[in-house]
């Protein structure tokens, strides 16, 4: 109980399921503010799911997710973005006839309630941070698939956002764009963000987390620290068994 | 010269169209609501309009001032109340809630006004009747010029609205992706609500002209409905310019085809709107878009 006191973000007995499938069955999940944990598992263990679930784009079947002692289950996700939650999606989804500003824009404006020029000077910011500024003008449907992962992420810090959800930012990237996505992310760790990141390289995660989550078939099987996780018996058979 | 002054009564007609047409482009635009009610609103901002010049004797200019906050209002309930219910239902669903709210008004509008047909054209003074003789062929109406004038300023307005302003960069980004502007922080509800809002506004100022120019009555909506649609269309849907374009070309190609045979007019229109769709046929992507 008492982790989820100084959790800024948890989710309590949370269950999910689409028609006879469960998807979620009971996952309790705390992060504090400045830390940051991986999500690992195999595909369909209900990762991105429970990432909705915290988000506000699913509402559980039971359960509920608390935001700084606030009972948040009943909020849609406009409002939990408003009161600080952020998210990125695996296939990014920007909003391909405006402007790369332009989206970053929306979510300083909207999310992140700035007004004028507090509004323009984060959104610089988030662009110099996510190595976008050189793209601000042009279109977001004009870029390229890795240029829309680093706009998924600009838009999502332009919120100003105090939990910081991110699903498979780093798949595809280069030795040098991951270790700059490393940077970021730690640095926005070491702003006392608390993050929580689903990611299926695994070496990426280690460099930033200092807890690692693993899931498999709706539940959490092992978590702690990540080299500690990554080397249990479960975890290994949970890859195996669904990659094999 | 004919030719020439056809080309000009076109545009002017086709102003008219394309101020009938901006709020249905807006609805489909932002939500994907074909609003087949849209004519009928129209029709219903002319009466609400008739009903303060009836009662007061003021201009149809000042009227419609007074008429303009009343059709807002009717926006936000109609979205919120109706549409919004619908939306959660499927593609299908608006459609059918649009259709039967046109066939509501229609029959409240007979109800409460009878169907006869009215005009607003002696109430709102000189510029029904108004015109400059340039030419012996061509004739500049001032009721013409009026409505292009509106037109470009209300194209305009909305261009720098969805361009300049914060509610209305959070109205493309919903358009562009209604999920995903929620995960920032946009109540797409409220940004549906106003965009109805300000689509009603703009169809009770085509109903305001509508009435200046000729006579309506209580089914006058469905006719409208078509000639908006077929701007839309033209436009290449959701692109607001294109709409404006698009009304504009079905003007002229009315005029045009008036040229013809006084009968051909309304043909004429119908024929360069099918073109448009054959040869659009199978297109892609439609969302709202500022700029062409």
């Amino acid at each position: 109980m008492e982790a989820r006191t100084e959790a800024v973000l948890a989710a309590v007995d949370v269950r999910k399921r689409f028609g006879a499938l469960a998807v979620l069955e009971g996952v309790n999940l705390a992060l504090k503010q400045g830390e940051a944990v991986g999500i690992v598992g195999p595909n369909g263990a209900g990762k991105t799911t429970l990432l909705n679930v915290l988000a506000g784009s699913l509402a559980p079947d039971t359960g509920s997710i608390v935001f700084r002692n606030r009972d948040v289950t009943s909020k849609g996700a406009a409002e939990r973005c408003k009161l600080g939650i952020a998210r990125t999606h695996q296939v990014p989804r920007p909003f391909a006839g405006m402007t790369v500003f332009e989206n970053v824009l929306v979510g300083a404006t909207a999310g992140g309630r700035r007004r004028g020029a507090e509004a323009y000077d984060l959104c610089l910011h988030v662009l110099d941070q996510t190595a976008l500024t050189p793209l601000a003008n042009r279109r977001a449907e004009r870029l390229g698939l890795l240029q829309r992962k680093r706009l998924e992420l600009a838009r999502a810090l332009a919120v100003d956002p105090s939990v910081l959800l991110l699903d498979e930012i780093g798949g595809g990237l280069t030795d040098a764009e991951s270790a700059a996505l490393v940077e970021t992310v730690s640095g926005l760790r070491d702003r006392g963000i608390a993050v929580l990141w689903i990611e299926h390289i695994v070496h990426l995660l280690m460099q930033v987390v200092g807890r690692l989550v693993c899931m498999d078939a709706g539940r959490i099987i092992a978590e702690g620290p990540p080299e500690t996780v990554v080397s249990q018996a479960a975890v290994i058979d949970a890859y195996l068994g669904s990659q094999a | 010269m004919t030719f020439v002054n056809a080309v000009l009564q076109g545009i002017f007609l086709g102003a008219f169209y394309a101020v009938l047409a901006c709020g249905l482009s807006i609805m489909f635009g932002v939500m994907r609501i074909i609003n087949l009610a849209h004519g009928d609103i129209a029709v219903l901002g002319a009466y609400v309009v008739f009903f303060i010049v009836e009662h007061t004797g003021v201009s149809a200019f000042v009227a419609f001032a007074v008429a303009l906050p009343v059709m807002i209002l009717l926006g936000y309930v109609l979205q919120l109340t109706v549409l919004e219910r619908s939306l959660k239902a499927g593609i299908l669903t608006p459609l059918l809630a649009t259709f039967g709210l046109s066939i509501v008004i229609q029959n409240l509008l007979q109800l409460t006004f009878s169907p006869d047909v009215h005009s607003l054209g002696s109430s709102a003074g000189l510029i029904t009747t108004s015109s400059w003789q340039v030419t012996s062929g061509l004739s500049v109406s001032a009721l013409g010029m009026v409505i292009l004038v509106v037109a470009v300023v209300v194209f305009g307005a909305l261009q720098l609205f969805l361009s300049r302003t914060r509610a209305g960069w959070m109205m493309r980004a919903t358009a562009e992706d209604a999920d995903a502007a929620e995960l920032v922080g946009i109540d797409s509800r409220a940004v549906y609500a106003r965009a109805t809002a300000i689509a009603v506004a703009i169809a009770a100022l085509g109903g305001l002209f509508l009435g200046i120019r000729s006579v309506f009555g209580p089914l006058s909506g469905p006719t409208q409905l078509i000639f908006a649609f077929e701007a839309v269309v033209i436009g290449g849907m959701g692109s607001l310019w294109g709409t404006l374009l698009g009304g504009l070309a079905l003007g002229v190609a009315q005029t045009l085809g008036a040229q013809i045979h006084p009968q051909f007019a309304v043909m004429a229109g119908h024929l360069l709107f099918l073109a448009v769709l054959i040869v659009r046929f199978g297109g892609g992507r439609v969302v709202l878009r500022t700029g062409r």
